[in-house]
């Protein structure tokens, strides 16, 4: 009986040694890999002011169907004032969707190639894929 | 003997002459309390006048109705001083608001308020004359110069991405004579009872920034995405009897003026052993100052952030429609 209680004992206290959690991940989750995906988003036109002319749109997809659906993984807040964007994701292969509008009034933008009038916009589709630890550069360019 | 008789003479002298009182507290009666803040944005200004309430030797003697009320005739002007010249005299008159009563009192408070548009860049000169106490207290300050959005903009084409993968960054210009800062969100949705579908409007503010460099082209901020979705899970009360349907979001800086800026600096991480208010009241207390406020409206949320809003972890309670207007449990 003696020596089933010391067993017993030896059991708890060999099984008691706690695994130290970090509060910050308390289901100790090991970082994924990731790679970046470099976006380079310039405004460009042949026959408008590209003053006239903006970024609406930056989307990352899994999939086409997603992209379609408008089911994104990840989105940039598109600005004036930055040109390239930057998104980090795990390794695999994605769908990349970008769009301009076009600002100008009366009958420019349709004159210009934008479909429709002001607010008229052009996207562009890119797929691309994402290695660990490396970096991909999407050129992201419209047809004129 | 005579020496013995002298000294005598002398200490009795300096014991006579110690007989000084020193007094602690000052008890050269209370000074007004003056707070107002002009709001550049709008025609109708305020200001609100109390007096300090001192205590005696340290005791706080027990409040009285009129403890924190200036009695009798105030006369409260607010002068715009252009090119070293006095170009408009505008009067303020008091209304009487309705106060908590807590430790003193008095359930009303008096706010004074005047009816004019503040100009860009002028100086404004604030006199209030106190006829029982023939005392004047007074202040001057330089009013905002106006500021603009940069980001984000074009609310038609460009939805707000607000999810922590690329949170949002909110550019703005410089204003003149500003010191300080303070982005927000002004979120529009609709609560849907039984009863019927209600307007509701929230203000999410994000921390001050204290800024008087030249930021070149513009300054920054950062909107942390779950700083703004933890906000608003505080701000709005969980209801399982009613659904919310996002409207929209306004996005606004408001600047404050270099007196508003050193103030609310001077709050903040202070050691409360050194306690100290800042003030710009010349025989008085309080603030003296302005606000402007750039903003863009009627943004929308993009549908992943909408997603977020009515499933995410801190705001799911709150009952928001998704993106495809339904609420799964």
């Amino acid at each position: 009986m003696r020596n089933l209680l010391i067993a017993g004992l030896a059991i708890l206290l060999i099984s008691c040694e706690l695994i130290p959690t970090d509060p910050n991940n308390p289901d100790n989750k090991t970082a994924e890999p990731f790679g970046t995906l470099v976006a380079d988003f310039p405004v460009t036109h042949s026959w408008l002011p590209t003053s006239k002319i903006i970024r609406t749109d930056l989307h990352i997809a899994v999939n086409a169907y997603e992209m379609y659906k408008g089911k994104y993984l990840q989105s940039a807040n598109v600005t004036d004032t930055q040109q390239k964007y930057t998104f980090y994701l795990a390794p695999g292969t994605y769908y990349l969707e970008a769009a301009i509008a076009c600002l100008c009034e009366g009958d420019s933008c349709s004159a210009g190639g934008f479909p429709g009038n002001k607010w008229g916009q052009k996207h562009a589709t890119y797929t691309f894929t994402v290695e660990e630890d490396k970096t991909t550069e999407v050129m992201i360019r419209f047809l004129q | 003997m005579i020496m013995r008789n002298l000294i005598l003479i002398c200490i009795a002298m300096f014991a006579l002459s110690c007989d000084t009182e020193i007094h602690v507290s000052d008890e050269s009666g209370p000074v007004p309390v003056v707070y107002c803040i002009l709001n550049q944005d709008d025609t109708i200004q305020r200001l609100l006048l109390s007096k300090s309430y001192l205590s005696i030797n340290a005791d706080i003697p027990p409040s009285s109705a009129d403890s924190l009320l200036i009695t009798g005739k105030v006369n409260v002007t607010i002068e715009t001083v252009e090119n070293s010249q006095v170009t408009e005299v505008n009067r303020f008159f008091p209304t009487g608001v309705s106060k908590d009563s807590g430790f003193f009192p008095n359930d009303r408070q008096w706010i004074y308020q005047g009816n004019f548009k503040i100009k860009e860049k002028a100086t404004y000169r604030l006199i209030i004359e106190i006829k029982n106490w023939d005392y004047v207290a007074y202040s001057s300050f330089q009013s905002l110069g106006s500021f603009s959005l940069v980001d984000p903009a074009y609310p038609v084409g460009r939805k707000i991405h607000l999810l922590d993968d690329h949170n949002p960054l909110v550019h703005w210009t410089r204003s003149e004579n500003a010191a300080i800062y303070q982005v927000g969100f002004r979120l529009h949705f609709k609560e849907i009872r039984s009863e019927g579908i209600m307007d509701k409007t929230l203000n999410i503010l994000f921390a001050t920034t204290f800024r008087r460099d030249d930021p070149g082209a513009f300054y920054s901020y950062t909107v942390n995405s779950n700083q703004f979705y933890k906000k608003l899970a505080e701000l709005i009360p969980s209801d399982s009897s009613l659904l919310r349907r996002y409207s929209g979001t306004d996005v606004f800086v408001v600047a404050g003026s270099e007196s508003v800026g050193f103030y609310l600096n001077s709050l903040q991480g202070q050691d409360p052993f050194q306690f100290f208010d800042y003030k710009n009241i010349f025989n008085g207390q309080g603030l003296f100052g302005s606000l402007l406020t750039a903003e863009t409206k009627d943004f929308q949320f993009d549908d992943q952030s909408i997603d977020s809003l009515a499933y995410g972890s801190f705001t799911k309670q709150l009952n928001f429609l998704d993106s495809d207007g339904h609420r799964k449990n």
